[in-house]
């Protein structure tokens, strides 16, 4: 090997690892939240007041919106009606973003639309709104959406209609995304660093007094100071833990064993931060940001731990009904650690529940428990699979789900012939159009 | 070589020279206000940092935390009574608009000439007297500067943004 490849073999080690996108797509859900929780927050007289030329700044003070470096989409608005159509555009942009939906572009408008908001106010900008620029600027050179997304969900149901239900296609894995995941990695490095450093300027750091200026200053004073009063030691242990943490932080995070110890210390600190200031907002995005130093590992061992703690299922369904096949593709592909098996009963009957049974409903079955049919089956399984948490709750309101779920599954499940033939039908009438 | 490596061999190319690109802008250029490396490339990089906002040393509480502010304005009507209005205890704050609004009134005023300079003391001025629908003559801004307040002090009895350990700064008045 000549030096030059070996230079150039480093550098693919650094940069260019063809791993999956795991990590990037839970930066991807926790900004995307952010960013979604951050503008739907803003009342609608809020967004007028802070953004409209009739608010606080009128657009003649910032000219400078017309010109690209600091181009706002708000320069070219004029009535307050524009204001919030464009404000409610962006928030169902974050929206798509968050859920992973045609991810591949949609980033692009909310990394647009998040500096349109930035440069139109400049005074009503703090920290966390440039690191949420500096995380999302990887994340759109990196192939988000492939993974815990809307995008995935889809292309895993096509592909186990056309190829069966136990087929799924493969993670992702991305050279790009690695590239965008080390990006990260760097920038909150710097990030850390940086306000490490520049604390080291200040004597107020210095002599441990920083955190007591700022839990006494009233902009951010969320909490009780007579205990802090009483006890500065506390107060002094957290100016020096805060410099020591920022400081060790961009040199023991990449290691193996000190990485856990660095990443539980960043988290602490950014709890301290959301609980003592009540900056939330902030200290849940660099949260997210220390994520990307997540090792695909660790959330493999949790996915399986997950698995291990939740008794293996299996769903009984009919295989001759389209529509049932349809539904269970789509259902199983929100199973994403690959939890539940699925048993055609016209060609693999079951052991447990006998035939005439699972003629009226689909059936659940699960180890050393009766099996569950119809709407409690998928009562069931949607609490105990990661990916279907998000509408479990409408499977646990007391009484009322289960008067309504039921109800609507009997009339499903009796008329699944008929919703059959009318999906065969739409899907002949538009190959023929097509 | 393949052929088929060739577009993958060239994405890589690309990626790489975008890598040596953004991680010496946002480790070197940005973060380091002074030194000669950042005086150097600062003006290739200027318009890009801009653009994006890196252009940051992420000073976070640092080198000192800021001394908190109150502001309001003090409007007077046709008649000539005054009257004080709340603007950073305006909201409540767990609203999530807190932050936005208090980053505002206190940044206006941190460095007066910038605001002025700008219109930017004009232009709140013009959207707060609108708020009064004709019934106010002139509004000041009023900014209350937190003093330093040491655990002694509320030993003492006092509270930080107690008479004693504030500041006031008059900005106006602005005729409506």
């Amino acid at each position: 090997m000549t030096g030059i490849d070996k230079i150039v073999h480093a550098w693919h080690t650094i940069w260019f690892q063809d791993k999956n996108t795991l990590p990037l797509e839970v930066l991807r859900l926790g900004l995307g939240f952010l960013l979604f929780f951050n503008y739907v927050m803003l009342s609608p007289q809020d967004v007028l007041i802070l953004y409209s030329n009739d608010g606080l700044f009128s657009r003649d003070v910032v000219p400078e919106i017309q010109y690209l470096v600091s181009f706002s989409v708000f320069g070219l608005l004029d009535h307050p009606w524009q204001v919030l159509v464009f404000h409610y555009v962006f928030v169902l942009l974050c929206f798509c973003f968050f859920v992973g939906w045609q991810t591949s572009w949609v980033k692009w408008l909310v990394l647009l639309g998040h500096l349109s908001y930035f440069n139109r106010n400049e005074l009503l900008f703090y920290g966390v709104d440039s690191v949420m620029v500096a995380l999302l600027v990887p994340l759109c050179i990196a192939p988000v959406g492939n993974a815990l997304s809307v995008d995935r969900i889809r292309q895993v149901a096509k592909h186990k209609i056309a190829y069966g239900l136990d087929q799924r296609p493969a993670l992702l894995n991305s050279y790009r995304g690695f590239a965008g995941q080390r990006l990260i990695q760097l920038q909150m490095a710097v990030i850390y660093y940086s306000s490490g450093v520049s604390k080291l300027r200040g004597e107020t750091w210095l002599q441990g007094d920083a955190p007591w200026i700022a839990i006494t200053n009233n902009e951010t004073a969320f909490f009780p100071l007579g205990m802090f009063a009483h006890q500065y030691w506390m107060i002094q242990l957290m100016a020096y833990g805060t410099i020591l943490i920022e400081i060790a932080y961009p040199f023991f995070i990449w290691q193996h064993k000190t990485r856990p110890y660095v990443l539980a210390s960043a988290l602490f600190l950014h709890v301290s931060i959301a609980v003592l200031l009540g900056m939330y907002y902030f200290a849940t995005v660099m949260v997210f940001g220390h994520l990307a130093f997540m090792r695909r590992e660790w959330y493999q061992a949790a996915g399986q731990w997950w698995k291990r703690k939740v008794s293996r299922m299996e769903i009984i369904y009919d295989g001759a009904c389209g529509f049932c096949k349809n539904s269970m593709a789509l259902f199983l592909a929100f199973d994403g650690l690959n939890q539940i098996q699925t048993r055609n009963y016209r060609s693999d009957p079951s052991p447990l529940v006998p035939q005439e049974d699972l003629e009226h409903a689909l059936y659940t079955v699960v180890e050393n428990k009766p099996p569950l049919a119809g709407f409690d089956a998928y009562r069931y399984v949607v609490l105990r699979t990661p990916g279907t948490w998000w509408f479990a709750p409408l499977y646990y309101i007391p009484i009322f789900s289960r008067l309504i779920g039921r109800a609507v599954y009997r009339w499903i499940a009796d008329h699944r012939q008929q919703l059959s033939a009318g999906l065969f039908r739409s899907r002949k009438q538009t190959s023929k159009l097509s | 070589m393949d052929k088929r490596l060739v577009p993958q061999r060239i994405g890589s190319l690309i990626l790489s020279l975008f890598i040596v690109w953004h991680a010496v802008g946002i480790t070197v250029v940005g973060p380091l206000n002074k030194g000669s490396a950042r005086d150097k490339l600062i003006t290739a990089y200027g318009p890009y940092l801009n653009l994006l906002h890196l252009n940051d040393e992420w000073p976070f509480y640092a080198p000192n935390p800021f001394l908190g502010s109150i502001m309001s304005y003090k409007a007077v009507d046709r008649s000539g009574q005054t009257k004080t209005y709340p603007l950073t205890q305006a909201h409540h704050k767990l609203d999530h608009a807190y932050f936005r609004y208090t980053n505002f009134y206190v940044y206006l005023f941190s460095a007066p000439n910038y605001a002025q300079q700008r219109g930017y003391d004009k232009s709140v001025a013009r959207f707060l007297c609108a708020q009064h629908q004709g019934s106010v003559r002139e509004i000041s801004f009023v900014l209350q500067k937190q003093k330093r307040f040491t655990p002694r002090d509320y030993k003492a009895g006092y509270r930080p943004t107690d008479p004693p350990f504030l500041d006031t700064h008059i900005f106006g008045p602005f005729p409506c």
